[in-house]
């Protein structure tokens, strides 16, 4: 009864096969895609961080609706979102929870791919990406953290900020670079925000994007126990 | 180019698909655990309060995934040396497949190595514990 239904969809998807070779790409890299046959569980945390990612991301947008980056209304419209909009409290909770989950997953993922040695030759590529990510991770959980401008953020990032100050020559123009003045200040509170919602996430999409795409390349690693001999 | 194993009796399309489906829904367990019974774990003390810049808190400290470097910085007198150690052993980590050019996979066949690995993690997990009771 329906014949014609899926006719039309074979006839939309040959439309976009001819322009996209998108039958050839679902084959390779869905369908005839094979793993080795018996992963531990570790495997997952990769796939796991990539979740809570996005996750992150959906309940960072909804937050966006509602939070208002200035130093007088960031601490009271984290209140509202808190106590009066709808679910307010889970989605800024989420986020927070998710922050450190994301580090506790991320740190996992790195120690089990040290102890199976997928880190080495032809993966070297995939393992600076994930480094990169890593310090990424960390610097947006860093920006974010200034964000709700309690007391606990403010004085954790006064701390923080002034690491680098040992340094001769450059640390205290790094510090300063940092806050944007001296000290904590309104215009701090600006260039986290924007570190945080938009140049941090892109850099860290492009990078999640070619550590996948290698791990897609180069097949899974394998692991202890040794590689298998099932090449065709 | 180095040719991708194509492990013909391996894991079909759904499968290991559902086996990242299986840790994602164990996590989430876990996740909605922390957010809806322990909610004063993620937002607790100072950060229930507005920022003042005239009233310094008694105990300042960072979060716990920097406790470890934060920690490692108070320990070492001079703290230009300790940044350059911490830039040290950093830049070892990120050039990891460049340094360990070894061709064993199996880390157990590997004893100074792995006396290594175990050794960063408890350095790592023990200067955190100790910048926390501190």
């Amino acid at each position: 009864m329906f014949s014609w239904l899926s006719d039309l969809l074979d006839r939309f998807i040959d439309w976009v096969h001819y322009r996209t070779g998108i039958k050839d790409i679902v084959r390779d890299q869905i369908t005839e895609y094979r793993v080795p046959p018996k992963l531990n569980k570790w495997y997952s945390l990769g796939g796991l961080s990539l979740f809570i990612f996005g996750m992150q991301l959906v309940t960072g947008v909804l937050l966006l609706a509602y939070y208002v980056p200035s130093t007088e209304s960031a601490f009271a419209s984290i209140q509202r979102i808190m106590l009066e909009i709808p679910y307010g409290w889970l989605i800024r909770l989420s986020h927070a929870a998710g922050s450190h989950m994301m580090i506790i997953i991320i740190l996992l993922h790195m120690v089990s791919v040290i102890f199976m040695g997928s880190y080495k030759k032809p993966r070297e590529m995939t393992w600076l990406s994930g480094c990169a990510l890593i310090l990424l991770t960390l610097a947006v959980c860093f920006t974010g953290y200034l964000l709700p401008w309690s007391q606990l953020s403010y004085w954790a990032t006064t701390v923080a900020t002034s690491i680098p100050e040992p340094i001769p020559v450059i640390g205290p123009f790094i510090v300063k670079l940092v806050r944007g003045g001296d000290h904590i200040n309104p215009d701090t509170l600006n260039r986290f925000f924007a570190l945080h919602v938009i140049v941090i996430p892109a850099a860290m999409l492009a990078l999640a994007g070619f550590h996948l795409f290698l791990v897609r390349v180069l097949g899974i690693s394998g692991s202890p126990p040794p590689k298998t001999k099932d090449e065709e | 180019m180095f040719k991708r194993p194509r492990f013909s009796k391996g894991m079909r399309f759904p499968r290991f698909i559902m086996e990242d489906v299986l840790v994602i829904f164990i996590f989430m367990a876990v996740f909605c655990g922390v957010v809806f019974f322990f909610p004063h774990l993620i937002v607790f003390g100072d950060a229930k309060i507005p920022a003042d810049p005239f009233n310094t808190p008694e105990h300042i400290k960072p979060e716990w995934y920097f406790l470890a470097s934060y920690q490692f910085l108070k320990i070492i007198p001079s703290e230009f040396g300790a940044l350059i150690l911490m830039s040290v052993a950093g830049l070892l980590f990120v050039f990891l497949p460049f340094v360990d050019r070894s061709e064993e996979n199996n880390i157990l066949k590997r004893p100074i190595f792995l006396t290594l690995v175990l050794a960063c993690i408890v350095g790592f997990i023990g200067l955190t514990v100790w910048g926390f009771l501190s």
